[in-house]
């Protein structure tokens, strides 16, 4: 299976199928460059300021493949979501717990991003994706294992393209490993860059 | 700080309005709609900080309509209800 | 290749196994009450609690009173031993698929709090099963050797899309037998996040009542066995039911709220029934997802509308009698769903007593029996817009 587009966000890696994109920003630094590929991508979304870091890292990824791929050559609801990571939301559930702790009010808009799959709701409103949507929690990214669930989507007759892969942060530290795999690629072997 | 200036502030961020500066909110404005274009979860930001900052609880969502359809009427309410 | 349903297990505040729970749902007794368990909370709440300890569960399940295990796990364990039975879950074409989003939460919030009192708190192990894959670990452990497992989080139908995921690899012939479902325990993370929400009722729960006031959080577990005819010639397992059609979509509205018309809702209904090859009429009860809130219920209750028209459908919402039990109501209400199918009954909403707005017919609200039903749907509709759709039927 072939990915048709492939984005790589990491703390030292900004690539869009394998070119460095953003030079300038992901050099190892300690504060997360979300902020800066937003403003690089000029996208005019306000919501993106009131996502989590987990929601922020997925949504941009997929704006980039935006740069690749055409989403209107599918009907919305033939593009399904698979995402995997280790850490689930802990990097907004640490911050629920802290109010808690401090018997101060939780704050609902932090709540809101307390559960994984928020992420593909927030990708799935800015795009108009109505198809599929499973998050599922596993100890480490096997490509393998993750194209599997893909070929079973559409072995199913449920999609016709499949976005997603391994969507991980906590704290300062980040990987988005983001495919695009087409439906008529899927005959072909899988290579993972 | 005049309250409906320090409201402003408060609004920015609490509502992680990043690219809204005081100056742009009108006292009079619509902050829901088509205004600042917050939704249903930031209405119950504004109720936390109500109570967070002005000592004020809410305990009906549906009061936050009438509340938070501007500056002018959350500076209002706070004066009315303030500690 | 048809996906047959050959186990069930259930724990909930109605009680552990599916025979406690059957009765409670036949006499209309609630598992609904104040909390007592679970400490910590800043005023007393109406949940759906389970009356057993960790270590009650731990004794009933031959573990060490020492043994730093999560209450999610413990009521996965009660209920995913039910549901095997006889059967042994290993060999490669054998798999768990679990569903949850609190994990290891109520020992990881207890450490929290002791931790942030006392300096010297040094309980770091109870930590270690914090993570949502730690759980289903323990529970895939004691079934047996799966050779497939996987967790799925994907809030409220995360059992619901593990039972999805299962049967679908049932059908593409990668498995052969797969127990699914999923569990959660009450913590005060969960508690405290929906009352910041403000979505959550002060009093017990009244699904689809017009003066709803919000959902009241439940725990348990709920797993089904899937086998396919080349399993059950093996295993000689009893079918239950089949499961004949599943769908998952996205709402695409917001990140909580659900569309006014539930189109996602909407979308995993019509495509569950496509797959089943069956039309609206074919369905004589839903399991509705019906948490009580505002929101959910009038989106759900706006697709019903449009799908099933003027249909005099049989619907109700269990959780009324559970509370929402997050991660688990999809394989809680799977057990409750078959049990209607088998028993031919349908079972009352509580605390019932004002028509919607909606023009939509009221919902079940006396328990019946001998009633004709051959297929059942099970929805359940999480944040994030995720939207699932189950259809059980009668063989």
């Amino acid at each position: 299976m072939k990915a048709k587009a492939i984005v790589r966000i990491s703390n030292t890696k900004i690539e869009l199928n394998g070119n460095v994109q953003f030079k300038h920003i992901a050099d190892g630094r300690r504060e997360l460059p979300l902020k800066l590929i937003y403003n690089e991508l000029e996208i005019n979304y306000p919501k993106f300021y009131k996502m989590d870091n987990l929601s922020k890292l997925g949504f941009l990824g997929v704006e980039m493949l935006k740069k690749v791929i055409d989403f209107n050559s599918f009907e919305s609801d033939r593009i399904a979501q698979i995402f995997q990571n280790s850490y689930s939301s802990l990097d907004t559930d640490v911050v629920h717990q802290q109010l808690i702790n401090e018997e101060k009010m939780p704050s609902p808009a932090i709540f809101v991003y307390t559960l994984p799959n928020i992420v593909m709701g927030e990708i799935a409103i800015r795009n108009k994706f109505y198809g599929e949507n499973l998050f599922t929690l596993v100890d480490e990214f096997l490509p393998q294992k993750w194209i599997q669930l893909v070929s079973l989507q559409f072995k199913a007759g449920k999609a016709d393209a499949v976005v997603g892969g391994w969507i991980e942060i906590f704290k300062n530290n980040f990987d988005l490993r983001l495919f695009f795999i087409d439906k008529l690629d899927y005959q072909v072997g899988f290579k993972v860059i | 700080m005049d309250l409906k200036e320090e409201l402003k502030q408060h609004l920015i961020e609490q509502l992680n309005l990043e690219e809204v500066d005081a100056a742009d909110i009108e006292n009079d404005a619509a902050l829901f709609g088509d205004g600042l274009g917050l939704d249903s979860i930031d209405a119950l930001e504004l109720i936390v900080l109500l109570d967070t900052h002005y000592n004020i609880k809410i305990n009906n969502p549906e009061q936050g309509k009438e509340i938070f359809q501007s500056v002018n009427s959350m500076a209002e309410f706070i004066s009315q209800n303030r500690d | 290749m048809k996906v047959f349903v050959t186990g069930l297990g259930v724990v909930s505040a109605l009680g552990v196994g599916v025979n406690a729970n059957f009765k409670a749902l036949q006499k209309s007794i609630t598992g609904i009450g104040l909390n007592t368990l679970l400490k910590g909370l800043t005023e007393p709440t109406y949940v759906g609690e389970l009356d057993l300890s960790n270590q009650d569960m731990k004794r009933m399940l031959g573990f060490s009173k020492n043994d730093g295990i999560p209450r999610t796990a413990l009521l996965g364990m009660l209920a995913a031993k039910e549901a095997l039975g006889n059967t042994i879950l290993n060999g490669e074409r054998s798999g768990f698929i679990s569903g949850t989003t609190v994990g290891g939460m109520d020992l990881t919030e207890d450490y929290f709090k002791e931790a942030f009192d006392n300096e010297d708190h040094k309980k770091v192990l109870s930590i270690k099963t914090h993570d949502l894959g730690t759980v289903t670990n323990f529970i895939a452990n004691f079934c047996g050797n799966p050779n497939y497992v996987n967790t799925i989080s994907t809030a409220c139908s995360s059992s619901a899309n593990s039972i999805l995921l299962g049967a679908r690899m049932i059908r593409a012939g990668l498995l052969d037998k797969v127990l699914v479902g999923g569990a959660d325990a009450l913590s005060r993370f969960t508690i405290h996040g929906f009352r910041s929400l403000m979505i959550y009722d002060n009093q017990p729960c009244k699904p689809f009542d017009a003066a709803r006031n919000g959902l009241n959080l439940g725990e348990g577990a709920g797993y089904i066995l899937l086998e396919n005819d080349t399993s059950i010639s093996q295993t000689k397992n009893n079918i239950y039911a089949e499961l004949s059609g599943w769908n998952n979509a996205n709402d695409a509205f917001h990140q909580t709220g659900t569309s006014p018309n539930g189109d996602g809702a909407l979308k995993a209904m019509k495509g569950a029934l496509n797959a089943a090859s069956l039309n609206p009429t074919d369905i004589d009860y839903i399991n509705a997802h019906g948490t009580a809130t505002k929101n959910n219920d009038s989106s759900e209750l706006n697709a019903l509308a449009i799908l099933f028209k003027k249909q005099q459908i049989a619907f109700s919402s269990t959780k009324s009698y559970t509370g929402h039990t997050l991660g688990a109501s999809g394989g809680i209400e799977a057990v409750f769903s078959i049990l209607s199918l088998k028993n031919k009954c349908v079972f009352p909403i509580l605390n019932w007593l004002n028509l919607m707005e909606q023009k939509f017919k009221q919902p079940v609200t006396t328990y019946q029996v001998n009633v004709k039903i051959n297929n059942v749907m099970s929805n359940s509709f999480g944040f994030g817009g995720n939207s699932t759709s189950l259809i059980f039927s009668k063989v």
